[in-house]
């Protein structure tokens, strides 16, 4: 009779951890689901620069440097190391964030 | 079976100590645990081990009967919460055997170690290999090249095209590297015409495809591999992957092509035609180039493995004089890739994971000592007395009833773990039955790829259901109707196709009983 009872009591638990476990997991996929949807909407926020307007604006930047800075060379310079850098690491971001489908150099070794 | 990092943080590999589920898991060990023996339990162990070895002897051997039954209670719920990091779980495994006494220290070793687990490592390395060197993605891209512009047409696509390499490649590699291709395609359309049905249909369709495609071969999930493990002992000659494979193509088919017309009824597309946006992403990924020579090495050395799987048994046991194994097949590819230096040791290290090699090695333990204690033989004799009553416990009603008890527990815990937990006592029953432990082993292994219900069911379900164009109602729309039809597509497979075409018959075939001649 105890043994009936005892697997009677293994069973029932056996069962609420199916059910609960389960709506665990399902609630930590849902806030998965809803970080990445977050992160999204925060991407759409941004101003988003293709690979051409990166480089045009680069372009821009360093000739008006040029033109302004004509007599501190070294500041000018400095000016175009920050503006360089500023330009690898927004199309580092635009590449990044697109797919391998849109994006061939992501898949060479 | 290539797994990656986001494999392993999930399904329970990241995960640290989830006490409460421990709690319940401990609980439950120490109830069966502490029980008093079963007089069942004593008059089985001295069935099986010989009333001549002595009462005291017999009642060790039928507490340890207990003490398995307890340690399967126990890992059951860890398998479906998570509680402990799975490999965790694996090592536990050993731990019970070697703390109560059950297995002696110089044979626990021994008993994780099996031809299946080689034959996962070497899947899983051959798998990461590909992945590298973006052989899915060519998969893919051919898929796009294929399906044409008919939204019904790319739905078949993308079901057979994550379907026949899931068979070969995990499916959690696979999903993630199609929802691009689906994103691409919904937004593309979405631009001009607002289509979330479609986004929908296309993202369910690779889910599907994974779901479907995984039990067609051995390579298509480890549970198979387990399976294959856990007959070892009931068949002689085993199930080889031809064998396998031609009993599993029945159900991929069949699926894929049933679901093909499913899925768009359940969500009805927006657009009939998607030739505009197929064409963009047709442009985009001529840009990949062709492929490579090393790509080309690359998926000839996987083609001469499949061959190799497929003709163990009479091409390489014809020239060397005996099989190599699916583990060794397995293990030449994943050693031939590093010889001609398409991979290192370091990439196998980072892309395989070690983890699910270590769980499934547990999981032959588990079912080696459930068997050597004679605990599966007690359980099995059990269920079929009490199955008996309704007239189900031998021949095909009991495969039916094996493969609808995997389809239930698969959508409460993992496929592996329902494979490792239930395995052993379907097989134990159909040797006590009469029943063909292949149809029963097989059939199950099948079954579990049913997890239809909930967007956790499978990695690709938690994959594409991340990518945000599913809800979790969607899952359950989809599943009211296609699990019922899977089943129903199982019962058939088991009837039509391996019992009507191929030479199965529903009982024990004596010519493969282990020494019996086989």
């Amino acid at each position: 009779m105890n043994q009936i009872i005892i697997v009677g009591v293994v069973l029932i638990l056996l069962l609420i951890t199916f059910l609960f476990s389960r709506k665990e997991q399902v609630s930590k996929a849902e806030s998965d689901k809803e970080s990445r949807k977050t992160k999204k909407e925060s991407w759409t926020q941004e101003k988003i620069m293709e690979y051409g307007e990166i480089q045009t604006k680069k372009e821009a930047l360093l000739k008006a440097i040029d033109k302004k800075f004509k007599d501190d060379p070294e500041q000018a310079e400095d000016l175009k190391t920050l503006i360089n850098d500023w330009a690898e690491l927004r199309i580092k971001m635009f590449t990044d964030r697109r797919s391998w489908v849109r994006n061939p150099e992501k898949d060479k070794k | 079976m290539a797994d990656k990092d986001k494999i392993q943080s999930s399904g329970g590999f990241a995960k640290t100590t989830n006490f409460k589920w421990l709690g319940v898991g401990v609980a439950i060990f120490a109830l069966l645990a502490l029980m008093p023996t079963p007089e069942s339990m004593v008059s089985k162990a001295s069935e099986i081990f010989g009333s001549d070895l002595g009462p005291e002897i017999i009642a060790q051997r039928a507490y340890n009967m207990k003490i398995i039954i307890a340690l399967l209670g126990m890992c059951t719920v860890f398998f479906a919460t998570e509680a402990i990091p799975m490999p965790a779980v694996a090592l536990l495994i050993g731990l019970v055997q070697l703390f109560f006494g059950i297995t002696q220290p110089a044979r626990i070793v021994s008993t994780y170690a099996h031809d299946a687990v080689w034959f996962i490592a070497g899947s899983l390395a051959i798998g990461s290999t590909l992945v590298k060197y973006g052989l899915d993605k060519r998969i893919g891209m051919l898929v796009v090249k294929l399906s044409g512009t008919k939204t019904r047409n790319i739905v078949l696509g993308l079901l057979l095209g994550t379907a026949i390499p899931s068979a070969f490649i995990n499916e959690a590699s696979i999903a993630p590297m199609y929802v691009p291709i689906a994103l691409a395609l919904y937004t593309l359309t979405n631009k001009t015409i607002s289509a979330p049905n479609l986004g929908k249909l296309l993202m369910m369709s690779i889910a599907i495809g994974c779901m479907v495609g995984a039990p067609m071969s051995p390579t298509g999930g480890a549970r198979n591999a387990i399976m294959i493990g856990f007959l070892e002992d009931y068949v002689s000659p085993n199930v080889s992957f031809f064998e396998w494979m031609s009993m599993g193509v029945f159900y991929t088919a069949i699926m894929s092509v049933l679901m093909a017309f499913l899925l768009p009824l359940l969500f009805k597309p927006e657009v009939k035609d998607l030739s505009d946006a197929v064409s963009v992403l047709k442009s985009d990924l001529e840009k990949h180039g062709k492929m490579t020579g090393k790509q080309w090495l690359v998926g000839g050395i996987m083609l001469l493995m499949i061959f190799m799987w497929i003709t163990d048994k009479t091409v390489t046991a014809g020239i060397l004089g005996f099989p190599l194994g699916l583990g060794g097949v397995a293990i030449t590819g994943a050693v031939l890739y590093m010889l001609l230096g398409l991979t290192s040791w370091k990439d196998y290290e980072e892309n395989v994971s070690w983890g699910v090699i270590i769980l499934y090695a547990g999981a032959i333990s588990l079912g080696a000592v459930f068997k050597a204690s004679g605990a599966a033989k007690w359980l099995a004799d059990s269920l079929i007395d009490i199955m008996a009553n309704f007239g189900i416990s031998s021949g095909l009603p009991l495969i039916l009833v094996v493969i609808l008890i995997g389809a239930l527990l698969t959508n409460l815990m993992s496929a592996g773990a329902t494979v490792a937990v239930i395995g052993p006592v379907v097989l134990e029953m159909a040797q006590s039955s009469g029943t063909n432990p292949v149809l029963v082993g097989v059939g199950l292994a099948i079954a579990t790829s049913l997890a239809y219900w909930l967007v956790i069911g499978t990695p690709a379900s938690s994959i594409v259901y991340a990518a945000g164009m599913l809800e979790a109602k969607d899952f359950i729309r989809m599943a009211v109707f296609a699990w019922p039809m899977a089943l129903i597509v199982m019962a058939a497979m088991v009837i039509f196709w391996w019992a009507g075409v191929l030479p199965y018959e529903f009982e024990i075939d004596i010519a493969r009983i282990p020494g019996a001649g086989g």
